[in-house]
């Protein structure tokens, strides 16, 4: 048939780099995190990371950094592409509790990709911080931090989910994080449940097109916060 | 009043909209879609060509009613007006084709009961005579390559916000200022032109970059199609090569809308 020979090969067609979602994990590894609840945040990170390669899309477009805040912030793991991470890294918890250090961190290490995007020619969707804490900040950075991501979410530039883990996480302090989203409060240690849905919210992001409002799936927020 | 119409030398076009993976397994519409039009113009008994592509916005309800009216407005706009539109400036065009566009969505609109922004849709479009004169329009992403002696070169890339997700539709309200307006007149580097291709935005990466403005190798390949094939089969093996190679690289909605002038002798469309 003349169709048969009118076909293209792989060759053919140019490959562009796939639109990435820059994913910022800012999390609490005090020493009130030690034990089961570092456990079971090391689990839910391992599968976060599993469900992400698992989806086609996802894989070649998430990326995620690990920032963590006890004594001090630190970058445990910067962006780079899925296929280059073979396995997360394991946290451990000691130490006080630097949220405003970690979240001024989170941002820094976000602005960076995307400035590294821009250089690259390299188009992206709205980054996302997620913020998980246990307790009360121990520094007084937080008030300024906090400025950071609201002025940044009112432009429609960064999407905060502000989690409390845990009865003595401050919900207030998080509420300050974001005008647009609640603070929640993961139920139990249900670290695996958040980033089972946290997964499936960023492959969403991953697969959506010009113009489409992608919606948060809230009632599958009833598997893992306290409502 | 003599005279004769120059049926020999009236472009060829082939075209293929295919739903996209990603709609197709929740159910929705592919909301992508073209529109051809061609006549004669009446003065110059010359035949002018017009074919447009739209595509609706991602999350409103009517969207892909708005790529079809887009569509069908865009192509007939530019039959009514090529070519004195050439003698207009880029804004009278902007404000005149737009114009035509917002008349049929808020008709639509009036008779739905859907806000008219409900019918958000991109467009990009070319428009060309027998005699070389072309204009071309573009709102949102997708984009236009041409080929000009020989050369396939880069018209009109994707505008995208700051977002990957972001773009302009008929309906944003700074729409005008974000429709680009190319033509001969505009554009007399870009002269004699051979081939057009217009796509939206399911195969913008896989036929241009953005970064260095460089075409793929299949833009001259598929317009030797239409040199060569006849135009149905032409947009029978389109439709093939979407669901097929272009499909591995794109999950999205994807159209391809080839214009070809006819090389002289070439008689393979009879």
């Amino acid at each position: 048939m003349i169709e048969e020979i009118m076909q293209l090969r792989k060759e053919d067609l140019l490959l562009n780099p796939t639109s990435r979602v820059p994913v910022a994990l800012c999390l609490d590894v005090s020493g009130s995190m030690t034990g089961n609840p570092i456990n079971e945040l090391n689990e839910g990170i391992c599968l976060f990371f599993d469900a992400l390669h698992g989806d086609e899309v996802a894989k070649a477009s998430v990326e995620v950094a690990i920032v963590t805040f006890s004594d001090r912030a630190e970058i445990n793991l910067d962006f780079q592409g899925l296929d280059r991470i073979e396995a997360p890294p394991v946290l451990t918890a000691g130490g006080t509790t630097d949220l405003g250090g970690g979240v001024n961190r989170a941002l820094n290490v976000l602005e960076t990709r995307k400035n590294e995007y821009k250089q690259a020619g390299i188009d992206y969707f709205q980054p996302w911080l997620v913020l998980m804490t246990d307790g009360q900040p121990t520094t007084g950075k937080h008030p300024s931090a906090s400025t950071r991501t609201l002025d940044l979410e009112a432009q429609g530039k960064l999407v905060v989910f502000p989690i409390g883990v845990g009865s003595s996480a401050d919900m207030n302090v998080l509420s300050m994080f974001s005008k647009k989203r609640q603070p929640l409060r993961l139920r139990c240690l249900n670290f695996p449940e958040f980033f089972e849905w946290l997964s499936k919210s960023v492959v969403k992001v991953s697969h959506s097109r010009p113009g489409e409002n992608v919606q948060t799936d809230v009632g599958g927020i009833k598997g893992w916060a306290e409502i | 009043m003599g005279g004769n119409i120059d049926i020999s030398s009236q472009w060829r076009v082939a075209g293929a909209s295919v739903i996209g993976s990603s709609h197709q397994k929740v159910g929705s519409e592919c909301q992508d879609t073209w529109a051809l039009s061609q006549a004669v113009h009446p003065a110059s008994l010359e035949v002018v060509t017009a074919a447009c592509v739209c595509d609706g916005a991602g999350s409103v309800g009517k969207s892909f009613v708005g790529a079809k009216l887009t569509a069908f407005a865009v192509s007939n706009w530019l039959l009514e007006h090529f070519p004195s539109a050439l003698e207009l400036s880029q804004d009278k065009i902007r404000q005149s084709c737009l114009a035509k566009v917002r008349r049929l969505v808020r008709r639509a609109a009036t008779r739905s009961g859907y806000p008219s922004n409900e019918y958000a849709a991109t467009l990009v479009a070319v428009c060309v005579g027998t005699d070389g004169a072309w204009l071309a329009l573009h709102l949102g992403d997708g984009g236009i390559i041409g080929k000009f002696e020989n050369q396939a070169l880069v018209i009109s890339t994707p505008e995208k916000g700051e977002f990957a997700n972001e773009t302009w539709f008929v309906t944003s309200p700074d729409a005008s200022k974000h429709l680009r307006v190319y033509g001969s007149p505009f554009n007399p580097e870009l002269c004699k032109p051979t081939g057009f291709v217009v796509f939206s935005d399911g195969v913008e990466n896989s036929l241009l970059d953005r970064r260095n403005a460089s075409v793929a190798p299949a833009v001259p390949t598929m317009l030797d199609w239409l040199q060569e094939h006849p135009a149905d089969k032409v947009s029978i093996a389109l439709e093939q090569n979407i669901n097929t190679v272009f499909r591995e690289q794109s999950h999205d909605d994807c159209t391809i809308v080839l214009m070809a002038k006819p090389e002289k002798n070439n008689t393979s469309q009879e």
